[in-house]
């Protein structure tokens, strides 16, 4: 399997965001944040800041608990 | 019902046929949070709906559905967080790629139990993204 770009990705998927997401702003605002700090990592030449991966964390972790919890 | 099907779809494009090599398996996996988090929201759009029930007319949540959705999300999570170990690691390895990719497959297969419960319609971000290319 090839793998995709993130940031093609969800360049891709932004478009549909207003579109498709209307009254939906948690999940707008999941791909407009990761857009932005994939681009600015990637524009940056550098990886994943600490802090980064701390928001990362904290979001992926809360829609697994609730999930669970649900 | 119909935010749960269009936001949902956001992640699809994971499943496109618009694929390039990322700058890195970090990248990658930071990428596939962001869909994980997007399909999540979606799927808990339906989970958290009363169960379906004699007395609970729709919109409600199929229990089977439901613990099905709560399964994949433990795989998907777990894929997540090994790929993030490992390309944290060492982000050009092919082990933090696979693992990257092992988590690309999670988060498709609780996109299609989504797709297979009617949660979602149909993956229209495929389609957006092989328009992007």
């Amino acid at each position: 399997m090839e793998f995709a770009s993130v940031i093609a990705l969800l360049k891709a998927l932004q478009p549909y965001v207003p579109l498709a997401l209307m009254g939906f702003s948690k999940a707008k605002a999941i791909v407009d944040w990761g857009t932005t700090t994939v681009q600015k990592a990637v524009a940056e030449g550098r990886g994943i800041s600490n802090d980064e991966w701390r928001e990362w964390n904290q979001l992926t972790r809360e829609i697994h608990e609730a999930i669970q919890a649900s | 019902m119909k935010t749960i099907i269009l936001a949902a779809a956001l992640a699809l494009g994971l499943s496109g046929c618009a694929l390039f090599e990322g700058e890195t398996a970090e990248h990658d996996v930071f990428g596939v949070g962001i869909a994980y988090a997007a399909v999540g929201t979606a799927a808990l759009e339906y989970t958290t709906l009363p169960r379906c029930s004699d007395t609970q007319p729709a919109p409600c949540s199929e229990q089977a559905a439901v613990d099905h959705i709560k399964n994949l999300d433990n795989v998907a999570y777990n894929a997540l967080k090994a790929a993030q170990q490992a390309a944290m690691a060492d982000s050009t390895s092919l082990a933090a790629q696979r693992a990257a990719a092992n988590a690309f497959a999670a988060v498709l297969a609780m996109e299609q139990a989504l797709l297979g419960f009617g949660v979602i319609e149909e993956p229209i971000a495929e389609t957006a993204a092989e328009e992007s290319v």
